[in-house]
């Protein structure tokens, strides 16, 4: 129905406007959950989306829908029409003629595998994340997603993408007496269920329990500027919040952030290299954007140096550069936002135990039971949740300690790297993601050990 | 569409009782960035099924919605309850209905197209003072629709909603307002836009100070993200947290700190004449006086924890019930702005509210924007972690302010916390 409903969609278009561009996905997700050894629920979600920007007079509009039965385009394109009416004029990059068909691979594709087989899964792993002292409440899911994508374009863009995306995810609180902690932490992957095969998923949630139980009578990281080693895990969210917000196109151009005008100016050490890619090991399946353009590997730092923002076809425009495939929406009834795909910190020549030899005081810190972060790009000031780690001293690692807040500014972190390891890591959430204006996608974020001093920690 | 009759198909399958959830929504958004203006339009319609089969639960959720494809998720979704575990509490579909009088339908807010609303956001963010470089404005109508073996309700809801940046030379902040009516989501703009107005000037060129312990007062907007987060995380019994974590009747808090949970406010961003399984919404006392009173429940969590469901279960068509707030109401207490010792952070904007741990206690954020009030003298400050323990400072150390003001689905006053560890340099 996907293909047909575009199809109608994008006739009924052309009949009124100079370009019209049509997206549409069908996703299906299936999330086991299991408590404390027991099934919890399976939930089964669908959604069938169609989303529509007409240009009319160098004016874009947007209209979606729900795919149906008895959809009318007629209505869609007229509200379409209605949006571009209000919208005030802008230039786009040029526009790309592509077609293909682009799918992630899957060994084991995800309706071979029985839901009965599912379930015991994700009941077993659960046992076993129960196994630790101390744990009161064990949490397990399974999940898998599909989605099969189509963009079709009057300037003849043909573009169908699907992957599909394994996840297990991890939430352990153990207590004793008043005392209480939760850790959660998830594990995903593109592709299909040979994710059991190639990941140690019994070690993985084990792990996560572990730390709950390390951190329920661990002390607080000692408060104030401290030197901080990020661990392949951490580092990523570190760089998502403070450095590719601030690198998104649309405020960029609006003037809304610090990285505003300081292309090729110096922005972080000279060992720092930034990448954003659409394709990754171990990060989100995005090879085309919801402009249909293709998402390249994009360097936004090189040795320190600024040398590319994330854009659109809109604000590559008025920055006067190219679209680098970065429109992406949660939907396709949304209107596309500039956003991350697999955003990254190129690996450096140091060993990560060099690092940790190296430091002298500070604390290294888990990427395991992180908790998000938030950044004002327009000032520049970011905060992050990390998860626990270790006092370090004397180039060892000492007390364990409680997960903290960090805070930083964007121009002033990158620029204290200290150190990079060469073991790079990406990873993303298959049952979470990143949110900006109401909109939430999943994002492929990572790097590798990173040394920071003069970092900004809460605690006692 | 006959949903009574898939509610019947579903039960003629072997389902003890079916329940369809319908979300029908009409958003019309206009976003501004910089000199660039969009519109969009969108209409969306989704289901969600729950059966319950000899007291196992099954859901599935559709937005491809045909005849066929309700069928065949019927049907899947059967084959999932019978795959289930039997828990006599696990399903939540509740037993009567009543009619409700809560206000939360404003026609003016239902009719808006986006010609009209780009007229009212060129209105609203003219200032001679501030800037307004992002925001949106976005007019949202969702009819909600919940048919199951016993009765049916439906209920339509409207919201105006937007998010707006405030700049001032090198100080920007965003601001959030929220309303069921076109009228009172005015006023809350207005009010949002003269407040930055007053306080914009004591926060420019801010600085990192050195780490101390000092007092904080947490303006409305900060302390309304702080309580929204404590509300969720300890006071919202769902399928997610089955438990009841301090027993009722404890103090948690110093006798100056009353918390109320209300959706039948007319008009209020939370408020809503039913929950999304059906209860009548109602105004619960959280903590009075210092006392823990009630927590919040959704139908099957009560039914577990031998309570009354107090009417707070959300959801959306494709996600199962869980337990949030409908309007938090944090009680004003005495203390005037103006009595405010020296040694204080007043903290206009925070980030990172969401990364306070209130399972462990911890409060935990980062100072975006505020100034440090020290012997008649005023240093504004930024980039600053707040961190303590929150059971500690609720116990000892906290005291509410005078007036409440709306951020949200939140109102509440000031609060002031004496001896609290703020990092910096």
């Amino acid at each position: 129905m996907l293909e047909a409903v575009a199809e109608r969609v994008l006739k009924e278009a052309e009949k009124h406007c100079n370009y019209a561009e049509v997206r549409g996905n069908i996703c299906r997700m299936l999330v086991i959950k299991t408590e404390n050894s027991t099934l919890k629920s399976i939930e089964t979600l669908n959604e069938a989306y169609v989303g529509l920007r007409v240009r009319i007079n160098g004016r874009s509009g947007y209209a979606g829908a729900c795919i149906y039965d008895g959809l009318d385009a007629k209505a869609l394109v007229k509200e379409a029409i209605k949006a571009a009416k209000i919208a005030n004029p802008s230039l786009l990059s040029e526009e790309q003629s592509i077609k293909t068909k682009k799918t992630a691979k899957a060994k084991i594709h995800l309706s071979s595998f029985p839901l009965e087989e599912k379930i015991t899964l994700a009941i077993e792993l659960n046992k076993l994340s129960g196994e630790c002292e101390k744990i009161k409440k064990f949490g397990t899911w399974v999940g898998e997603k599909e989605e099969k994508k189509i963009f079709l374009s009057t300037a003849g863009s043909e573009i169908f993408t699907s992957y599909s995306a394994v996840a297990v995810r991890q939430i352990s609180i153990a207590k004793e007496g008043k005392n209480y902690e939760r850790i959660i932490d998830t594990k995903s992957f593109v592709g299909g269920y040979e994710f059991l095969n190639e990941h140690n998923l019994a070690e993985f949630v084990s792990n996560v329990s572990k730390l709950a139980f390390l951190s329920l009578h661990a002390k607080h990281p000692e408060g104030g500027r401290q030197t901080v080693i990020f661990d392949n895990k951490s580092i990523g969210l570190l760089l998502h919040e403070c450095f590719g917000h601030a690198c998104e196109g649309d405020f960029i151009v609006s003037n809304n952030s610090v990285l505003s005008g300081l292309k090729g100016k110096e922005v972080a050490g000279e060992n720092v290299t930034i990448i954003d890619s659409g394709v990754e090991e171990g990060g989100i399946f995005y090879p085309y954007d919801e402009e249909g353009v293709k998402k390249e590997r994009t360097i936004l730092v090189e040795n320190g140096i600024l040398k590319n923002y994330l854009h659109n076809r809109e604000t590559a425009f008025e920055e006067g550069s190219r679209s680098t495939g970065n429109a992406r929406a949660e939907n396709s009834i949304k209107q596309p936002l500039v956003r991350q795909t697999n955003f990254y910190l190129e690996k450096g020549d140091t060993k990560p135990e060099e690092i940790l030899e190296e430091t002298k005081k500070g604390i290294y810190i888990l990427g395991t039971g992180a908790k998000g972060g938030e950044v004002s790009v327009q000032t520049g000031t970011f905060t992050l949740r990390s998860g626990p780690g270790f006092v370090v001293e004397s180039g060892e690692t000492k007390e364990f300690v409680r997960s903290c807040v960090i805070s930083g500014n964007i121009l002033e972190v990158l620029k204290n790297i200290e150190q990079i390891g060469n073991d790079v890591k990406l990873h993303f959430n298959l049952f979470s993601g990143c949110k900006k204006e109401g909109q939430k996608v999943n994002v492929g974020i990572g790097g590798p050990h990173v040394k920071i001093k003069g970092v900004v920690v809460g605690g006692y | 569409m006959d949903i009574n009759g898939f509610v019947k198909l579903a039960e003629k399958l072997g389902a003890d009782e079916a329940e369809i959830f319908i979300e029908a929504q009409r958003t019309r958004r206009i976003t501004w960035k910089g000199k660039e203006r969009k519109g969009i339009g969108f209409e969306t319609l989704g289901m969600g099924i729950r059966v319950n089969v000899k007291g196992k639960e099954g859901f599935v959720s559709l937005s491809e919605i045909s005849k066929d494809s309700i069928i065949s998720a019927i049907k899947t979704c059967i084959k999932i309850a019978k795959l289930s575990k039997f828990s006599e509490h696990y399903f939540a579909i509740p037993e009567k209905y009543s009619s409700s009088k809560t206000k939360v339908f404003d026609k003016h807010v239902s009719s808006l197209e986006l010609d009209e609303m780009d007229e009212k956001a060129k209105d609203l963010f003219q200032n001679e003072k501030l800037v307004f470089p992002r925001g949106y404005l976005q007019a949202h109508v969702k009819e909600v629709m919940l048919v199951s073996s016993y009765s049916e309700i439906s209920e339509v809801r409207t919201q105006l909603s937007s998010t707006f940046t405030v700049r001032y030379e090198d100080v920007v902040f965003k601001k959030f307002v929220s309303s069921r009516s076109l009228e009172n989501f005015e006023k809350l703009i207005h009010e949002k836009i003269s407040h930055s107005e007053e306080i914009v000037r004591l926060l420019l060129h801010p600085k990192m100070l050195s780490t101390r312990t000092a007092n904080v007062l947490l303006l409305p907007d900060a302390s309304a993200k702080i309580f929204a987060r404590f509300v969720e995380e300890c006071f919202c019994c769902s399928q997610k947290q089955r438990e009841e974590r301090w027993e009722i009747g404890n103090e948690l808090c110093k006798e100056n700190i009353s918390i109320t949970d209300d959706g039948t406010l007319p008009h209020a961003p939370g408020s809503r004449g039913f929950d999304d399984e059906g209860i009548q919404t109602q105004k619960t006392k959280i903590i009075e006086r210092g006392k823990l009173c009630s927590y919040l429940y959704d139908y099957s969590t009560a039914k577990l924890l031998g309570r009354k469901p107090t009417g707070n279960a959300h959801r959306s068509y494709n996600s199962l019930p869980t337990t949030r707030s409908c309007n938090i109401l944090v009680e004003e207490g005495s203390m005037k702005l103006e009595e405010i010792p020296d040694n204080t952070f007043i903290i206009e904007k925070i980030i990172g509210a969401k990364l306070s741990n209130f399972v462990r206690g911890v409060l935990g954020f980062t100072i975006a924007f505020g100034y440090y009030l020290n012997r008649d003298a005023i240093k504004p400050v930024s980039n600053m972690v707040v961190h303590d323990d929150f059971f500690d400072c609720l116990k000892n150390r906290i005291q509410p302010c005078k007036g409440a003001e709306w951020y949200g689905n939140v109102c509440t006053p000031a609060i002031f916390i004496e001896n609290v560890k703020v990092c910096g340099k």
